[in-house]
């Protein structure tokens, strides 16, 4: 689904017009995308919490160069599902 | 945790910035949410623009145990969401760090010690002899003749050719030299062979390595018998753990990608560039000039190096690496000129 059919949905949902529905969402990725650069962590309530970690300088082996390689640290973006969307997914699975 | 924002504090800042009401912004948000869990269940798939995609993945059965008792238990299989974010997001958070690069680091394989016996003979060789001792007046007579047959070998492609002819001419040069040293009435005019050979310097880098000869004190019967190749000014190194051509170069000069230098004084084409082994004893050589500032006799020396790295490459069948050296050898080789 692309990001215009998502707006289209929750505009017409929210009673709002697409362009306002569209601010609401660049500004929610925004301060989300903020948030997580500035090593803070959140939970969207359903779906999961974000958080960001700081990936620790490691040796791993490069198959290209066929040597270990020093591999320098790296902040990257962890995300856990919330206990009801595991709920909900796997419930799903049982119905199949 | 302190470093948690509250969903709260999410709306609140949302609204803030966009100028809805909060009951607004957190119906948003709760939309948001129900639309990708909606999508999610429906084709395993979701994404929110610009920050990530969401995925059903299946977890296959498997065997865990207890934490606190121990007790081995099966996990059965379930699904899992996992969460991938996109690049804007990634790179973003990961901006603190952007500027650093992984570095090769060293070698896991074993080195083979050197397969032809003339240059295992060098090798053990050159671990004995003290370096004051065997000084200068060793010079490099015995590696150029070496080089020179190595290149005869490996002479397929036509950049190899050229090297040779250098090569030779170099050789004849330093021959002709040779053989006026042996005689003690031509000292004279050694020496004044001498200046103009240090004349030449600083203009045809063909010539370099002759005038260096005739710079140094020469001793030929001590140049025939030893097989020692200490370099000028040459510092001897030994190879640290997982240590490679790459990281000794730059700590000596600065620059990782003149390791063929330190190659060419220390090995040969039959020895495997990517391999280096823990302990060895390596000579250094010298820059005549600074790693920012090369003579036309350093290029030349790099020139000679990465081409002997090239050949060595094609010797072991790694015909990109080979091309990639022969093109060093060509800049180089140009800049010398």
């Amino acid at each position: 689904m692309t990001k215009t059919e998502v707006l289209k949905k929750l505009a017409e949902q929210l009673d709002l017009t697409q362009a306002d529905t569209e601010k609401l969402y660049d500004s929610f990725v925004d301060g989300a995308t903020t948030l997580l650069a500035m090593n803070k962590g959140f939970t969207l309530p359903g779906l999961g919490s974000f958080h960001s970690e700081v990936r620790a300088e490691h040796r791993s082996y490069n198959p290209h160069y066929k040597q270990m390689m020093m591999i320098p640290p790296k902040k990257v973006v962890h995300f856990n599902q919330s206990s009801t969307l595991k709920a909900e997914i796997n419930e799903e699975n049982d119905e199949q | 945790m302190s470093n948690k924002v509250t969903y709260a504090e999410i709306i609140e800042a949302l609204s803030r910035t966009t100028g809805f009401s909060k009951q607004k912004s957190e119906a948003f948000a709760k939309a948001l949410i129900a639309e990708v869990k909606a999508e999610l269940q429906e084709t395993g798939k979701a994404s929110i623009t610009n920050f990530g995609s969401f995925k059903v993945k299946e977890v296959a059965e498997r065997q865990g145990q207890n934490p606190q008792t121990g007790e081995p238990i099966t996990i059965p299989a379930h699904k899992r969401v996992t969460f991938t974010p996109y690049k804007a997001l990634r790179e973003e958070v990961n901006a603190k760090y952007a500027h650093l690069e992984s570095e090769l680091i060293g070698e896991k394989k074993e080195k083979p010690e050197t397969k032809s016996g003339a240059a295992s003979a060098i090798f053990e060789e050159e671990k004995l002899p003290d370096p004051d001792l065997e000084t200068d007046d060793v010079v490099k007579e015995e590696p150029k003749s070496f080089k020179r047959k190595e290149h005869a070998r490996g002479n397929n492609t036509g950049l190899i050719m050229v090297a040779v002819l250098v090569l030779v001419i170099v050789g004849l040069a330093s021959a002709w030299f040779l053989l006026r040293t042996d005689d003690p009435a031509q000292t004279a005019m050694n020496t004044s062979s001498e200046t103009k050979a240090s004349s030449q310097n600083e203009t045809t880098a063909k010539q370099e390595p002759v005038s260096e000869e005739t710079e140094s004190p020469q001793n030929p019967e001590l140049a025939g018998q030893t097989s020692s190749e200490t370099a000028k000014d040459g510092n001897i190194y030994q190879v640290k753990e997982d240590e490679w051509y790459w990281v000794i170069s730059r700590n000596a000069y600065g620059k990782a990608h003149f390791w063929p230098l330190i190659f060419e004084a220390n090995f040969n084409r039959d020895t495997h560039p990517d391999s280096l082994e823990t302990g060895t004893l390596l000579k250094i050589p010298a820059l005549s000039g600074t790693p920012d500032n090369l003579t036309a006799e350093d290029y030349a020396r790099l020139a000679s190096g990465a081409t002997l790295v090239s050949s060595a490459y094609e010797n072991f069948g790694k015909l990109d690496k080979a091309k990639e050296y022969a093109r060093y050898a060509d800049k180089w080789n140009r800049n010398s000129q």
